[in-house]
């Protein structure tokens, strides 16, 4: 039985120390004056705002105290070949013992953060709407997570080992069925979860990243020929439109990410405002233009400088996940269909990958499909009542997925 | 015109301290120990010895004398539509005073530091073999030139800049060299200005390949000898290994270089890795001295126009409105052109592909080197600079009364 105990959040006083110095000494460069903003980076005058926020004002003390007062915990998971981890998570049981044990699985540059604005709707319920058991983890070489070790074996520490880490969680925690739910990071972990634990531990999978394959006419004749007889909704044609520009220009990230991570990891890890400018760039970019607050900014931010294993480490899974041979790279991964395992789409309008709705059919048995009209990549975060609203259906009494914990379906029972 | 005005370079006390406080408060990522100890990145051990020796050992203040020995100017150059630009350079001329003019057009992450091994011996000759007279400057967004902060300034501007630079120093005509930006620059210069642009040398020659409908006597002469060479596929091999896993940083530069120069500028370990890893990568085994690595970074870390401008070229090139930079290099231009292969470059294409570039004034492989040519192998860039113009070349006496030879 893995030990799990308790966990408050307390950054060493040197740290936060460390941090008022180096912002104290930060060199600011120029910025081409006549361009449209955003277009080459976060503009010169946000950064300068938030880092004199940063030095001067952000209370880190009194985040971490309200942060604290979450259920959270640490659990000691041993993961094949990579010894033993310590996950930090949330933990938040609902009133309704029948709830349903829902993991929520963060992204980059998220972190467990992320749940906090659904946690209260999704654990209240039971009678009109299910209600659920929240689990939501630090990912390993996250948050207050422990850091990856590279094992004396051939493979590193990728999407498959977080899969790992996560289910055990669950088990650990007497959850031997549950859900996910993820975006960005999460989504592939969710996948992975449904095709390695599914269906007899992972029962269903929300996921607001779907990367589907195009059908074909050998992969899969019937859903190829619905697709070339069904014209693209406007919808559709914007998501390939922004697709296609995510791919040509908000991408270098990932390409330095995926095949260059420790020359980045260099300035992420001695720069606070490199930090910042590296995060808050997705912020901005990925978001449906979401009014973020200095203080939201600056604690997302925080939690990747002040994090255990150091700002750097979130980038291995991206370089692992591209050298997973010889399994497949990560979005070929994300691609291969997985039949037993109910699938859920929230589908948000100024997220990154949107391709055409059919192709969903290639992941596996679309139980659940929602195109909203607002919210990008972080919509837990964005607009929490519409994950909430998902959820609820997806897995309420006229959802596709009703039932699929059995008798944990998140409804009260008569007696209870 | 505006007389040039002699430079030295001196970076302030202030800034070398700040480096060295910054430096002393370095934290490290951690590494994921690996197989192939480059994969990731400039390898966790180098770079904390470099940090190390950058704050016990190197002295700036020694190599900052060394660059002030070559003979410096600067000079306010007008740009149409953007204004006046004061661009550093080294110029040197030969006591042969038909001395062919040249300008050497450097990248990134190079600087004018890389004329430094080859200019004393481009400067001799006149019996034998071509003297030169020799100018280097700093880009525009480099070293010690002023920076750029007008959207639009592209390798167009770049090569009005530096041809002004030429005349304004009374060399009407003049041949130019260059790799990295600067290859894209001569051509540019060929391009635009031809009846003063001479000749072109390169060495990182970046054809496309020959197009059927364009090229049918090359294609069918490559066929003949046996198309492409196993040489040749290797060389094509590489540019791709290169553009997976080796072009993340150009991508960066092109989509998003104000998020990178954040990074660049506050972080000297930061842009120490970001540059450092290329000068491995991009070498053939260059035994890199520590001093050699720092002094690289220095220029950057202490340049006028601070370490947000240089990715900006990147930027522009990409956007560029009418035609890509890309297609705009690799067309036809009618002014003599020189290249030589390096064996470790980053592009490498097959060397039969060069004649779609232009009139082929020279040409060399060589089984050594890589992407700083100028630096890895002075002497074969040299001898090859030397032959292209010699008494026997085909170009030689090009440049009107400036044959190089007494």
């Amino acid at each position: 039985m893995s030990p799990i105990t308790p966990f408050k959040i307390s950054v060493p006083e040197s740290k936060i120390i460390r941090l008022q110095r180096l912002l104290a000494l930060t060199d600011f460069p120029t910025e081409p004056t006549n361009i449209e903003p955003w277009t080459r980076g976060p503009p010169l005058a946000d950064i300068k705002r938030l880092a004199h926020v940063w030095q001067h004002s952000f209370n880190w003390r009194a985040i971490e105290a309200k942060l604290n007062e979450l259920p959270q915990y640490m659990a000691q998971i041993e993961i094949e070949g990579h010894g033993l981890n310590e996950i930090h998570f949330i933990h938040q049981p609902s009133v309704i013992k029948s709830a349903i044990p829902l993991l929520f699985v963060h992204g980059w540059p998220g972190s467990f953060l992320e749940v906090t604005k659904i946690l209260p709707e999704l654990t209240e319920g039971g009678d009109e709407y299910p209600a659920f058991h929240v689990v939501a983890p630090s990912l390993i070489d996250f948050g207050f997570s422990s850091a990856s070790k590279e094992a004396s074996v051939k493979s590193g520490f990728n999407v498959d080992q977080h899969a790992e880490a996560c289910h055990k969680l669950m088990q650990a925690l007497g959850y031997s069925e549950y859900v996910v739910q993820g975006g960005d990071l999460g989504s592939a972990v969710a996948r992975i979860l449904a095709s390695t634990y599914g269906p007899n531990s992972c029962k269903a999978q929300l996921i607001n990243n779907a990367a589907p394959a195009q059908p074909t006419a050998e992969s899969h004749p019937e859903l190829h020929a619905r697709v070339q007889a069904t014209a693209l909704t406007d919808g559709e044609l914007a998501g390939l439109k922004r697709t296609q520009e995510f791919g040509e220009n908000g991408n270098a990230f990932y390409r330095l990410q995926s095949t260059r991570p420790l020359t980045i990891a260099y300035s992420l890890s001695s720069s606070p405002v490199g930090l910042l400018a590296w995060i808050y760039e997705k912020l901005h970019d990925w978001a449906d233009d979401y009014p973020w607050t200095e203080t939201e900014i600056l604690t997302w931010v925080s939690v990747y400088y002040f994090s255990r294993a150091g700002p750097s480490a979130s980038l291995n899974i991206y370089y692992e996940n591209e050298h997973r041979h010889p399994k497949k790279t990560l979005f070929a991964e994300m691609q291969v269909e997985i039949p037993d395992v109910p699938l859920g789409i929230a589908r948000f309008p100024k997220d990154l990958i949107l391709l055409p709705k059919l192709w969903h059919h290639t992941m596996g048995p679309v139980v659940y499909e929602n195109e909203h009209t607002r919210g990008g990549h972080f919509p837990a975060w964005e607009c929490p009542d519409a994950i909430v609203e998902d959820l609820r259906t997806m897995f309420g009494k006229d959802g596709g997925a009703y039932r699929c914990t059995g008798e944990s379906d998140g409804y009260r029972v008569a007696n209870d | 015109m505006p007389t040039p005005v002699p430079f030295k370079i001196a970076v302030s006390e202030e800034k070398l301290r700040i480096l060295h406080q910054k430096l002393s408060l370095t934290e490290w990522p951690d590494e994921v120990p690996l197989k192939e100890p480059r994969s990731r990145g400039a390898p966790l051990q180098e770079v904390k010895t470099l940090v190390d020796y950058w704050l016990h050992s190197f002295d700036w203040r020694a190599q900052e004398s060394k660059l002030n020995q070559f003979p410096q100017f600067t000079t306010d150059i007008d740009v149409d539509g953007f204004g006046t630009y004061n661009v550093h350079f080294i110029h040197q001329r030969s006591d042969v005073p038909n001395a062919i003019p040249l300008i050497f057009l450097h990248g990134w992450p190079g600087s004018f530091i890389e004329v430094t091994k080859i200019l004393p011996e481009l400067v001799q000759g006149g019996q034998n073999f071509p003297a030169f007279h020799v100018v280097a400057p700093s880009l525009i967004d480099y070293g010690f030139s002023q920076g750029n902060t007008k959207e639009g300034f592209n390798l167009d501007q770049h090569a009005e800049a530096y041809h002004k630079l030429m005349q304004s120093l009374g060399y009407s005509e003049y041949v130019a060299q260059g790799g990295d930006i600067g290859n894209f620059l001569t051509r540019f210069l060929a391009l635009k200005y031809p009846e003063s642009c001479k000749a072109h040398h390169t060495n990182m020659p970046t054809p496309n390949p020959p197009d059927p409908s364009k090229h049918t006597d090359l294609i069918a002469k490559i066929e003949a000898e046996g198309g492409l060479s196993e040489e040749d596929q290797y060389r094509l091999a590489s540019t791709q290994a290169h553009h997976a896993s080796g072009m993340a940083y150009a991508m960066e530069h092109m989509t998003r270089p104000q998020t990178i120069g954040y990074s660049l500028a506050d972080s000297p370990v930061g842009l120490l890795s970001w540059i450092y890893e290329k000068l491995v990568d991009w070498t053939a085994g260059y035994p890199w001295t520590a001093d050699e690595v720092l002094t690289w970074v220095s220029i950057y870390r202490f340049s006028r126009p601070g370490s947000a401008a240089p990715q900006r070229i990147y930027y522009e090139m990409m956007h560029r409105e009418s035609m890509t930079v890309v297609d705009v290099t690799a067309q036809y231009i009618d002014v003599p052109l020189g290249t030589s292969h390096f064996k470790k470059d980053l592009l490498r294409f097959p060397t039969r592909w060069d004649a779609t570039l232009g009139p082929i004034a020279f040409q060399a492989e060589h089984d050594k080197g890589g992407h700083f040519a100028a630096w890895e192998c002075p002497q074969d860039l040299v001898k090859d600079l030397r032959d292209m113009f010699g008494k026997e070349s085909p170009i030689h006496g090009c440049v009107a009364g400036q044959s190089g030879f007494t």
